[in-house]
């Protein structure tokens, strides 16, 4: 499997009235082809704006400062606005987390699907475009795609405005997916039906996918590697596998521990105290040291470097460091 | 857990009905015939998707919203217009509420401090000032808060501390029955668990009754000694947590239990699924029939006719399926 994407120490920066935001800090990861990463993290650890950094869709106030986004050998921070607008939607695409705000409430939802084509696939003809746009909407299984084809977005429900939403998004068979929390909004049942869908999407069109979620119910559902972020930084990345078996940042254990399991049931959560740092000001070291059960001093001081356990399975604390002689 | 003798009964709802006019001819049940019994020190969880009514009946028992037909029973007291002023304002004490969103639901402009001890003046729990302040610095102590907390205001604080002062808030009357209306939904995982721990923490100590209200199924489980199903206004399962979750009857339960993803890539790889068709329908002027009619992988004539009522199957287990005798 060849690397369809590497992000290389990306840092972002966000100017607010109070002072710089360091949301995204030195973050390096990589996507194969036809794989599903899911990223996890609190809100607020970074995970949105280092998708929207990769997209070229930072805030006003926001800026790359740092490192490199490599998207099949074309580097992504260097392009131009323009030559940056044919990649976005055509290559990479992304669906939002909210399907009630990302569809124009005033267009009816196949000129939506239209407009992306229209951009992007110029040689089409009218005829063309719709036939392509029935067809999407009936690839992500929508019945009686005819008639929704006239409709607006308030005459759906909300599971049906994530389909039309991925719909317009896999309009030109882009290479990466990025979902940023594609199904929070969503009830449980219909979250099912959607994440069903991108699985079966995925094999059907060969996309690599990048899924942002803070459910780890999502994550086992669908991923074949995780990414963590913790405060701007990630913290550790894996296959799906070791990272809910075999855990190796304190972060990732303290987050799997404070899931009820379903197996068990009676006492207490172990829940992880304290709150996430500000990253107005973040902390010098390990960005979850105030919280971490195993701190030391090191932690505070020192920001611990990534290091390398198995093939692919890499994480960013001091206890792996063999210094620290091998603590469990 | 209780055993069966020491099950007291604190609220007891019967028949209760909500119903909405929209537009001028049109009703939305949102709340359909709903009977319940909530024992002294329990949880009781409520699940169901959203639009299902879980959060109108949450509010119509606290008599945030007039019932439309049914009585809510609460400690031997009928809650309805007839108490005078004296009873209505000690129920309200009595029956307090934690609401969904941390953010809207403190007001921006107040200090902590009034917004824990407003309660305690409505009530006359505080002799003097300082009596009062004593209260709340210890109420914010008791929800792991600390005392200089008192003199900020709620945009200073993050969303798990901003659920701690509504907690606290909840707290500050001394109250026997609390609502928790989605508590943990709007915060993240790592921080979900530090609240439903307080919670649990203060049930033991002031051994409060909680009807908790979630979509979360896993913390649900976690949290409820009983569990009900609510579909379309209408409880469509009920039983103790454990139960529920191994032995799911109705249609609907085993649809949405199958749905939650579990943590754990191994069970998820090899789970079957049942998915439902299509998505909820509209509440607004539904038909006489089973309210899952719709949506039910095992609908017959039957069905059709009108929504079951919810039958005893197993002790402390009861289901609305008219598949199901």
């Amino acid at each position: 499997m060849g690397k369809i994407l590497e992000v290389n120490h990306l840092t972002i920066h966000i100017k607010t009235h109070k002072g710089t935001v360091q949301a995204v800090r030195d973050v390096s990861f990589c996507l194969n082809e036809q794989e599903t990463l899911a990223v996890v993290g609190e809100s607020g650890s970074g995970k949105s704006i280092t998708m929207k950094g990769i997209m070229g869709i930072l805030p006003k106030n926001g800026k790359v400062t740092e490192g490199s986004v490599l998207y099949d050998g074309k580097e992504l921070t260097k392009l131009t606005e323009r030559q940056m607008q044919n990649v976005r939607g055509s290559e990479i695409a992304m669906v939002f987390q909210d399907p009630m705000t990302s569809l124009n409430p005033t267009m009816r939802v196949g000129k939506q699907i239209e407009e992306m084509l229209r951009a992007h696939k110029k040689d089409m003809t009218s005829e063309q475009r719709k036939k392509r746009g029935l067809e999407l909407l009936e690839l992500v299984g929508i019945s009686n795609p005819e008639e929704r084809y006239r409709q607006y977005p308030h005459q759906l429900s909300g599971g049906m405005r994530q389909r039309v939403v991925i719909a317009i998004a896999l309009a030109c068979e882009p290479k990466v997916l990025i979902a940023d929390e594609p199904t929070t909004a969503l009830d449980v049942t219909i979250q099912a039906q959607i994440l069903d869908l991108m699985r079966s999407l995925q094999t059907k069109i060969k996309t690599s996918i990048i899924i942002i979620t803070h459910n780890l119910g999502v994550v086992a559902n669908i991923a074949d590697r995780v990414a963590v972020m913790y405060g701007g930084k990630l913290v550790e990345t894996g296959a799906v596998s070791d990272i809910f078996h075999n855990p190796l940042h304190e972060y990732t254990k303290g987050l799997l521990k404070s899931v009820p399991k379903a197996q068990e049931k009676g006492g207490r959560l172990q829940a992880i105290p304290g709150t996430p740092p500000d990253l107005m000001d973040p902390p010098k070291g390990c960005p979850f040291a105030a919280r971490c059960m195993e701190t030391m001093l090191v932690c505070q001081k020192f920001m611990p470097e990534d290091t390398d356990c198995s093939e692919n399975h890499r994480s960013a604390c001091w206890l792996l460091d063999e210094r620290a002689g091998g603590v469990s | 857990m209780m055993t069966n003798q020491e099950k007291q009964i604190l609220l007891d709802v019967k028949h209760l009905k909500k119903y909405f006019q929209v537009g001028k001819k049109q009703t939305l049940k949102a709340v359909d015939d709903v009977s319940i019994q909530i024992y002294k020190g329990e949880t009781l969880g409520l699940v169901g998707e959203s639009g299902c009514g879980k959060s109108t009946f949450g509010r119509t028992i606290l008599h945030l919203y007039e019932p439309t037909e049914g009585s809510v029973t609460f400690d031997g007291i009928t809650v309805d217009h007839s108490l005078d002023r004296k009873q209505a304002h000690e129920l309200s004490r009595r029956m307090q509420m934690i609401f969904q969103d941390p953010y809207a639901s403190l007001n921006p402009r107040r200090k902590i401090m009034d917004i824990v001890g407003e309660g305690m003046d409505a009530h006359g729990l505080a002799k003097n000032r300082k009596d009062k302040e004593d209260q709340v610095v210890n109420l914010l102590e008791t929800v792991g808060l600390q005392a200089e907390h008192a003199d900020r205001f709620p945009h200073e604080f993050s969303g798990g501390q901003r659920q701690r002062v509504g907690i606290a808030r909840a707290l500050a009357v001394n109250p026997d029955f609390i609502v928790c209306d989605e508590p943990i939904s709007a915060l993240d995982v790592s921080i979900q668990a530090q609240v439903v721990n307080l919670l649990e923490e203060l049930q033991e100590e002031r051994g409060l009754t909680y009807l908790f209200i979630a979509h979360d199924l896993s913390m649900v489980k976690h949290i409820s000694d009983r569990i009900g199903v609510m579909y379309l206004g209408c409880l469509m399962e009920l039983a103790d947590s454990e139960e529920l979750f191994e032995n799911p009857m109705h249609p609907y339960t085993k649809a949405l239990l199958s749905a939650i993803p579990i943590p754990d890539p191994e069970i998820e790889k090899s789970r079957k699924r049942i998915m439902l068709e299509g998505s909820l329908p509209s509440p607004i002027n539904l038909k006489n029939e089973c309210k899952f009619a719709s949506r039910c992988p095992n609908c017959k004539e039957s069905c059709m006719q009108r929504q079951p009522e919810l039958k005893e199957v197993s002790p402390g287990h009861f289901v609305a399926c008219s598949c199901i005798e």
